[in-house]
């Protein structure tokens, strides 16, 4: 006998008085039987939440649902066995087959993974804004400096179908192609995303896309490499009569996915994708039609998505800025521009799905030295959101480094007053090596880097134009958690004329960055490093 | 007994124990399913009394945070579940256990069972819910 109890857990999410749940799981050894026995229960069916009971097999096929828990109400001193019935004929196979399974041992073949509706390396491009105010570019840069690799572009409506393809282009070693969208024959129609696929799976491309409209609007997302494990995060939601934040994922797997989009309301709202169907959704369209101000952020349950958050102003006051979701959590996240002047503000959000969090922020100085640390709690499943004036950092603060006691996704955000404002992800940005593109955009373009670590790197840079070609390497020396910033000219100490992409090597952990403004300063967008 | 986890905490406790038993007579209430399986539980007529196993002595205590999920953890012997055998087991905060091995998320709850391409298979679903395990 096996068993498992689960002993006086509340709920995450409950109206009125929380009540405790005790409960065990017994496994019998010999007979197979499953008994699931509820000391004090209190099972729940509304809108919001739903408690659920039963078993399924690996592919849910099959199952059964324990359905006196449809009916709310408290629950004790109940038991339900789950069993084998005593059936003349032996049970239809697991996989839906005439014949049962063979026991291949342990569960050995249960876990495959399903073959992948995109072969690796694939670049996704979440979404494609084209109208008569947007147009989308996306840029692919293929890293390896000694051949050239080749792919093709496809285009994909919002159901998953293929609208169109490019033909197999070949790109030079460190190149960057770029495709415009509205260039393209046949693509602008009904394209809802767009993926690049490699011809060879060992090519190593990576790529971003960006949105633009006219001198005042405007954003940079990376492009996503992978699908999410189980859960995507979404660190931060606005839906006020202000702001609306769009949600779109896309399921890049070869079956059925079903997404449970949970707000830190506790509401949850369940949709099915099908293989390479879009999602497109504001906080509005999901609930009911009203701005939502009370949510603020959410988590996507679900395998093999990608997904970007793109939050824009109602009124059109303030540019478009966005980020590309990320499957991944750290306990240490490097905001690596802190920018306090008279035409600049940035901001930060860390956000932890789990139990409740301290932060601690230390600011440290351009040349690395630590100001004192700064304090926070968050909640559980909350977050913390700030402008850096508002945290009260010292004079000469040039980044940030927040430490959580639970894992943190975060990103920070870089506003202009003019209205332009940028957005990137700085969970998993902390790299040896990389690259900084977007920097050949209309107006000023700037990268910066960060030594996270304790001791001095030593970096190099090398400048690339699109056909490959260095135009420039630099090496320099970065003190331990200083900071380095500025133009291309700046960082090589030179004019380097048509710089598309900046490259790095470092002995030490960087975290960088690049952002771009508009000569207006109406529209900015923002990379992390690559 | 083997301990699995070295921190311990204040609001969840899962608890393994490797004991002798035998299983009880129970009447159908549900299914079967497509696979075979039924279920009854212990209101319907003749069913043996309800009896709660106390492990909190003998069990390990184990930590998980919200919508956490174990690692493998031994079940002792072979467990046959829809047709395969396995020795492992995962944990769920969220109320459920799984045979999975690819399964790192605890997942919140609601789903109808079963769910085709759902948040979560290959699973006993005890009390599947957004359960606050995390302190």
């Amino acid at each position: 006998m096996f068993i498992v109890s689960y002993i006086n857990v509340p709920f995450i999410y409950y109206e009125g008085a929380d009540p405790l749940n005790t409960f065990q799981i017994i496994l019998y050894e010999g007979t197979n039987d499953i008994q699931v026995n509820y000391l004090d229960v209190r099972p729940r069916e509304s809108a919001r939440h739903t408690t659920t009971a039963g078993i399924e097999n690996s592919n849910g096929t099959a199952g059964l649902q324990y359905e006196k828990f449809n009916t709310p109400g408290r629950y004790r001193n109940l038991y339900v066995m789950y069993y084998l019935g005593d059936s003349a004929s032996p049970p239809p196979s697991d996989d839906g087959g005439s014949e049962p399974p063979p026991d291949d041992g342990f569960g050995s073949g249960e876990d495959t993974p399903p073959s992948n509706l995109f072969p690796d390396g694939s670049l996704f491009f979440p979404y494609i804004a084209l109208d008569t105010e947007w147009n989308t570019t996306l840029y692919v840069i293929n890293q390896d400096s000694s051949q050239a690799q080749s792919g093709v572009f496809r285009s994909y409506d919002e159901d998953g179908t293929l609208v169109s393809e490019t033909g197999h282009i070949t790109i030079a070693p460190n190149a960057r192609y770029a495709l415009p969208i509205l260039d393209l024959a046949g693509m602008a129609g009904n394209s809802a995303y767009m993926v690049f696929v490699p011809d060879s799976e060992s090519a190593n491309f990576i790529g971003y896309e960006r949105f633009y409209s006219g001198e005042e609007e405007g954003e940079t997302i990376p492009a996503a490499k992978e699908g999410s494990a189980l859960v995507l995060d979404i660190p931060h939601l606005a839906s006020s009569a202000n702001w609306r934040t769009r949600i779109v994922l896309i399921n890049i797997k070869p079956d059925k996915r079903a997404v449970q989009i949970q707000f830190d309301s506790g509401e949850s709202v369940y949709r099915e994708l099908n293989s390479g169907q879009q999602l497109s959704f504001s906080v509005r369209e999901l609930l009911g039609g009203e701005p939502r101000p009370d949510i603020h952020s959410a988590r996507i349950f679900a395998s093999g998505l990608v997904g970007i958050a793109l939050f824009t102003s109602v009124n059109g006051d303030y540019d478009l800025s966005g980020i590309l979701l990320e499957n991944d959590k750290e306990k240490v996240i490097c905001y690596p521009h802190v920018v306090l002047s008279e035409n600049w503000y940035s901001a930060l959000v860390a956000y932890t799905y789990s139990s409740s969090c301290d932060l601690t922020i230390t600011p440290y100085s351009a040349q690395g030295e630590a100001f004192p640390a700064l304090s926070k709690h968050i909640s559980r499943s909350s977050r913390f959101v700030g402008t850096f004036s508002s945290l009260g950092l010292p004079e000469g603060t040039a980044w940030l480094k927040i430490e959580g006691t639970k894992a943190l996704a975060g990103f920070q955000l870089l506003g202009s007053k003019e209205g332009g404002l940028a957005g990137f992800d700085c969970t998993t940005i902390k790299k040896r090596a990389g690259a900084i593109p977007g920097l050949d955009g209309d107006g000023i373009a700037a990268l910066g880097m960060v030594n996270t670590e304790d001791s001095e790197a030593h970096v190099t840079l090398t400048a690339f134009q699109d056909d490959g070609e260095v135009l420039a390497t630099k090496s320099i020396s970065i003190p331990a958690h200083a900071k380095i910033a500025g133009t291309v000219m700046d960082l090589f100490g030179q004019e380097v004329e048509g710089v598309s992409y900046v490259t790095f090597s470092s002995d030490r952990d960087l975290v960088g960055f690049q952002v771009g403004i508009s000569d207006t300063l109406e529209r900015a967008d923002a990379l992390p490093i690559l | 007994m083997r301990r699995y986890w070295g921190v311990c905490s204040i609001s969840l406790f899962l608890l393994l124990l490797l004991l002798g038993g035998a299983r009880n007579a129970m009447a159908l209430t549900g299914g079967p399913d497509r696979y075979g399986y039924t279920y009854s539980d212990s209101e319907e007529p003749g069913a043996a009394p309800f009896s709660w196993i106390d492990i909190s002595k003998t069990g390990t205590i184990c930590e998980l945070g919200n919508y956490d999920m174990s690692g493998d953890i031994h079940i002792g012997f072979k467990f046959k579940f829809y047709g395969r055998e396995y020795d492992t087991v995962r944990f769920s905060s969220s109320g459920f256990i799984t045979f999975k091995k690819t399964s790192l998320s605890g997942s919140a709850g609601g789903e109808p069972i079963p769910t085709e391409g759902g948040l979560a298979d290959n699973m006993i679903a005890a009390f599947w819910d957004n359960l606050a395990t995390g302190t």
